[in-house]
């Protein structure tokens, strides 16, 4: 059992205990990498905020974001751009001492709405946002780009996707249908049910509570360019090298290595959370 | 190496690199003039970028049923609630309405149906009131309607920020009736009720 939890006899329930006096705040060490692929324009953006300052990291948190700009649509880099600049916004003004989940949340919705206005509906952005607050994660996400968590020799994908794939199984599921496969070769599987910019965008995926972060957790946010080419043995491979640059560097190789006729753009930050 | 936090968030090394490489090559920087206006103001070649291109093997798309343009959305939504209600017509019809009078979604309306309806700021409320901060995400309050008597009542739930009806605080689930005034968290709704003395999906029109 990780030793920041304890089991309450009374309700069987695991609490946190909160942190010795002694013990140190958990540090950030972080990286990004990004490729144009065989594209001919960069439609991802992504920010980190606060990455250079300690006492802003304690004080305010800490921001990182990747979002896909939906090529094939109108102007994918506007509303990649226009997104993050939306969220970079909102993470400052983001009240501390309220549950900074709906603040993110909302935050994203706001995003929405600022690149709706700008593009009119007919094209959007993908989204992961995630915030790093007193040893917390809090995340939210939508569409399909990716938000990993690799601990202890264990790589997790934390977010669900808003593809008509995806909704069709969940569905299947609610439904009591639990065969899988039966989607296989779904027209438009890929197709996104969910994305920054989208007229009546209803929903996000994101932490109802924050995730407590451990020594040695590795989070990685990445477009599909990289979370739809590697595999997650390639990417678990990565994420245990020991230092954030080398994992990046690792990641860009390995997404090049794979030589594919149509590499989409590629993305990804990288944190590496040490004691 | 030298890591740099450039304006727009990106890490580069700067004994490597003059100024941001990532920044650089006629990316867009967009900048809001101030946090409420909502207005994108784009600074670069945003020639380049204004343009709309034709789809990519592989890119990121929406389905082709999204359009944007000639707002197919409501009308599929009408589609999709019809074909609903006709399958779970047993289940789950609608049986009232709320209606924003007063807070961030003034002027729009949410569905109560034959259930207990739970209302939150959150996705998973079957009445989402998505903009009032102040409302709690899961289950501020409940609406519930009462097949067998044809009533509604008025549940407190584990929103910490306030619930009235007419004004007075709600502790214990309370009857409700046409035009009673529900307050959560910042927002104000009216209450409509469609099924009543006139009409219950039981025994239809009377």
């Amino acid at each position: 059992m990780p030793d920041s939890t304890q089991i309450n006899a009374a309700n069987g329930k695991y609490l946190a205990l909160t942190p010795k006096p002694t013990e140190r705040l958990l540090s950030y060490r972080i990286g990004n990498l990004q490729g144009i692929g065989s594209r001919a324009r960069q439609e991802d953006s992504f920010t980190v905020m606060n990455s250079m300052d300690v006492t802003a990291i304690k004080e305010k948190g800490f921001f990182f974001s990747v979002c896909d700009g939906m090529g094939g649509m109108k102007d994918g880099k506007l509303a990649s751009e226009t997104a993050i600049a939306s969220l970079r916004q909102s993470f400052a003004a983001m009240d501390r001492s309220r549950d900074l989940s709906a603040q993110l949340v909302e935050s994203a919705y706001t995003a929405s709405e600022k690149v709706e206005e700008l593009i009119g509906g007919d094209g959007g952005s993908t989204l992961i946002a995630c915030i790093l607050f007193e040893g917390k994660l809090y995340y939210v996400s939508v569409g399909d780009s990716f938000l990993f968590l690799y601990r202890n020799k264990e790589l997790v994908m934390l977010n669900a996707e808003h593809t008509l794939l995806h909704d069709r199984e969940i569905e299947a599921i609610e439904d009591g249908d639990v065969n899988p496969l039966q989607f296989e070769g779904l027209p438009e599987a890929t197709a996104l049910t969910g994305f920054l910019g989208m007229i009546g965008l209803d929903k996000t995926d994101s932490t109802v509570k924050p995730i407590t972060l451990h020594n040695g957790d590795v989070l990685m946010a990445c477009s599909d360019g990289v979370g739809g080419v590697l595999s997650e043995e390639e990417i678990k491979q990565s994420l245990e090298l020991s230092d954030v640059n080398h994992m990046c560097f690792d990641l860009e190789q390995k997404v090049i290595a794979h030589h594919r006729p149509h590499q989409d753009n590629f993305t990804a930050v990288v944190v590496q959370c040490i004691r | 190496m030298a890591l740099t936090e450039c304006a727009n968030g990106h890490l580069y090394d700067s004994a490597q690199y003059a100024s941001c490489p990532y920044c650089n090559g006629g990316v867009n920087r967009v900048e809001f003039s101030s946090p409420d206006s909502g207005i994108g103001k784009t600074v670069g070649a945003s020639s380049v970028v204004n343009q709309s291109y034709p789809g990519e093997i592989g890119a990121t798309v929406a389905p082709a049923s999204y359009q944007a343009a000639s707002k197919p959305a409501e009308e599929e939504d009408i589609g999709k609630t019809v074909a609903v209600m006709k399958k779970d017509m047993d289940l789950e019809p609608v049986v009232g309405w709320i209606v924003c009078i007063e807070g961030s979604e003034r002027g729009k309306d949410y569905k109560v149906l034959a259930k207990n309806n739970t209302v939150g700021r959150g996705e998973g409320n079957d009445i989402v009131i998505k903009k009032d901060s102040t409302i709690s995400r899961q289950s501020h309050a409940r609406i519930a309607y009462d097949v067998k008597h044809n009533t509604f009542h008025l549940i407190p739930g584990e929103g910490t920020n306030g619930l009235y009806l007419n004004d007075n605080p709600v502790y214990v689930p309370t009857p409700m009736n046409a035009f009673d005034l529900i307050e959560m968290g910042e927002s104000k709704f009216l209450f409509i009720p469609f099924c009543g003395e006139k009409f219950t999906w039981q025994n239809g029109l009377q």
